[in-house]
């Protein structure tokens, strides 16, 4: 039983993680049909910039963290802000520069894919040129420890942090699209971009300000990477990316809500999984949740509205 | 030709090579190997290995041993082999490119290296084909030497030796009961910690958890939760540093406490463990520590390159003095030094006594156990391995 609670608590903690990631994907898809795999390098970026914070702020690796708790929420909120700038700014760029000609070209979904594929090997060979090839490690600032125990389970004190973060924030998304003006506008161009634009709709600042939503996603997500698993690289986003573009279908792509139950859904099915058949078995039972899930729902979990697939 | 023929050019040609040896044999000092084939001093020696690039390090090490070996010798025998630098940056690559190169040069006699084991898969072939001996200080994966390569010669253990005393250092010196053992999933992870695995096995230690990881996720919690239900003394892991830190990183933040050893010496376990993490974790490296080698070898390469040798630089010093050796023997052939260093090459090298077996390798490799002490590796002790 003692076993069963540890899995749930870490399968909780990873699939935050997934589905944080799977959100990013979910917004660009939803207003742009693009799956934007550079999304992983917008993450990666904002863990570099996380780490260029902590630095000039004279955090350290190795040098014990002289401040109280306080002061290290401080570093920590001062890191989500360069991590989301830095989010933004990417996600932003890549529309205008990457996507947003295509759009206007009327590119097929074939050449956008291949150009979201070329931006996320330029972006991780660009960092590898500056950042070289090796993990870097980001300091601790908070102290982990047991905030309270299920059945006699402890629960860390940083893993409580990455759930209710990731939560917190995928229902404000949520909230934003479905309750607001500019939410409405971001359905509308999901439905039809070229009926919205009649309306009056910007498509492209609506497509802009969506890829900014998802870069202040990535940005979260950054921060969250840092101070739960404290390094980063720049590969650290393609093994992320890829489960957290696998927990979007599972909860079915465009879908806010769905992407935060496709990540709980996957980690938790991954380290279930490991635990009955060890760990080198853990990706191929998170695949296989994901086939059989698409073949008896082929929507996704909560995907339901809209699925077919836009060219 | 006739037999008559054979016969009368036979007893000449090997009074004339018999004069040869006695003359290479003869002399101590002076042009001690001009008697036969190459003149000593038109003998050209080659390092292969990363001497740009990230892995330089490791390059300038099997360099810089084989250069001060090379000093030694010209100064001592009046002679002026030279030496050739291939630098394939430690990209299996670029090595066949470089070896192909190496076996036209006909002056060139031997190699040190290649520094990696990707290149010498890459590359053992193409040398052995070129008739061109090596001489491994640094490439230490166990398959290398079961192509069965003629010229192909290792000073430094195999990670199956590696793999034999880590484990024997964990069951005599830290005296486990129970061990759980991971792998990275990769050639090399996987390979050492099977032997890992079947050394256990063998001294009847139960392996009670045994783990494949994915070297490229960040998060082990399955296998964090699953050594601890099992409770070992200690966890193996077979492991490159980044994937070794962050599992050790993630069972110390698991509550595992477990005695940790790793199979990657290198400072990036440490800034990726954290300091905290890493103390008291063991690390272990098939090469013989260079702070317990000889006095006379550390002073006179302090001397020669201003800083203390590293990991390999016994090894490299060594693998020149084979083929020096060799060559002061009066083999300044190709076919004839890789004789040599097959069958007669026996002496005390810095990093233990040099003979090869009939697979190239070592006969007693050894492996240096290193502890993490304040944030930085200390030597345990090297234990020698047969």
């Amino acid at each position: 039983m003692d076993t069963f609670t540890r899995i749930v608590i870490d399968g909780l903690a990873a699939g935050s993680f997934y589905a944080l990631v799977a959100v990013g994907y979910s917004l660009a898809f939803r207003v742009s049909g693009v799956i934007n795999f550079a999304h992983n390098e917008v993450i990666m970026l904002g863990t570099f910039a996380c780490l260029l914070v902590a630095q000039a702020l004279g955090v350290h690796v190795g040098a014990a963290f002289g401040g109280g708790t306080m002061t290290a929420v401080g570093v920590l909120l001062l890191c989500a802000v360069a991590a989301i700038v830095v989010g933004c700014v990417a996600a932003l760029g890549l529309d205008r520069f990457a996507y947003r000609p295509l759009r206007k070209r009327g590119a097929n979904v074939i050449t956008t894919l291949i150009t979201a594929l070329g931006a996320s090997l330029l972006l991780q060979e660009g960092v590898a040129k500056w950042r070289g090839r090796d993990l870097e490690a980001f300091p601790r600032l908070i102290s982990k420890h047991e905030l309270f125990s299920i059945g006699g389970v402890a629960v860390r004190n940083d893993a409580v942090v990455v759930v209710v973060s990731a939560t917190v924030f995928c229902f404000a998304i949520n909230m934003f699209i479905t309750r607001t003006d500019f939410g409405k506008n971001i359905r509308a161009t999901a439905i039809n971009p070229d009926v919205a634009g009649l309306m009056g709709v910007d498509i492209n600042r609506v497509i802009g300000i969506t890829y900014m939503l998802a870069g202040i996603a990535a940005g979260v997500a950054a921060v969250l990477f840092v101070f739960y698993y404290e390094n980063t690289s720049y590969i650290m986003g393609f093994s992320l990316g890829i489960k957290g573009l696998t927990a979007a279908i599972l909860g079915g792509l465009g879908d806010v809500k769905g992407a935060l139950a496709g990540g709980l859904v996957l980690g938790l099915a991954e380290n279930f999984g490991a635990s009955l058949f060890g760990s080198e078995w853990k990706d191929v039972i998170a695949f296989v949740v994901l086939i059989v899930l698409l073949t008896v729902r082929a929507q996704g979990l909560l995907g339901g509205r809209r699925v077919e697939v836009r060219a | 030709m006739s037999s008559k023929v054979i016969k009368a050019l036979a007893v000449p040609s090997a009074l004339a090579s018999l004069a040869m040896s006695l003359a290479a044999c003869g002399t101590d000092s002076g042009n001690s190997a001009s008697a036969s084939g190459m003149d000593c001093s038109s003998i050209h020696l080659g390092y292969s290995g990363p001497l740009t690039g990230p892995s330089a390090s490791y390059g300038a090490t099997g360099l810089d041993g084989l250069t001060l070996a090379v000093e030694q010798y010209n100064k001592k025998n009046n002679c002026d082999i030279k030496i050739d630098k291939f630098d394939s940056q430690g990209d299996p690559a670029q090595a066949p490119a470089l070896a192909q190169q190496a076996i036209k040069q006909k002056n060139l006699l031997a190699i040190v290296g290649p520094g990696f084991s990707g290149e010498v898969k890459a590359t053992g072939a193409i040398y052995e084909a070129g008739g061109l001996p090596t001489v491994i200080s640094s490439a230490t994966s166990a398959s290398l030497s079961d192509a069965g390569w003629k010229t192909f010669h290792r000073v430094v253990g195999s990670d199956a030796a590696g793999a034999a005393g880590e484990a024997q250092f964990l069951i005599d010196t830290v005296g486990v009961k129970k061990v759980a053992v991971v792998d990275n999933s990769q050639e090399y992870g996987r390979g050492i910690a099977d032997g890992v695995r079947s050394a256990m096995k063998k001294a009847s230690v139960p392996v009670v958890a045994s783990e494949s990881i994915d070297a490229a996720a960040s998060d082990y919690s399955s296998t964090v939760t699953k050594i601890k239900a099992a409770n070992p003394d200690a966890v193996y892991c077979g492991c490159l540093y980044a994937e070794g830190g962050r599992l050790l990183k993630q069972l110390r933040d698991g509550g595992v406490n477990a005695v940790f050893l790793d199979s990657s010496y290198d400072p990036g376990l440490i800034s990726t463990a954290g300091a905290a993490a890493a103390e008291g974790a063991y690390v272990g490296e098939p090469a013989t520590a260079p702070d317990q080698t000889n006095s006379d070898f550390r002073t006179a390469w302090e001397k020669r390159w201003g800083k203390e040798p590293g990991m390999f630089a016994a090894e490299s010093y060594d693998a020149a003095n084979a083929i020096l050796k060799g060559i002061k023997a009066g083999n300044t052939t190709r076919q004839s030094l890789n004789d040599w260093l097959t069958k007669d090459a026996d002496f005390k090298g810095i990093s233990g006594q040099i003979k090869f077996g009939p697979d190239g390798n070592v006969k007693v490799g050894h492996v240096t156990i290193f502890k993490v002490v304040d944030g930085q590796f200390q030597t345990v002790k090297t234990l020698a391995v047969s």
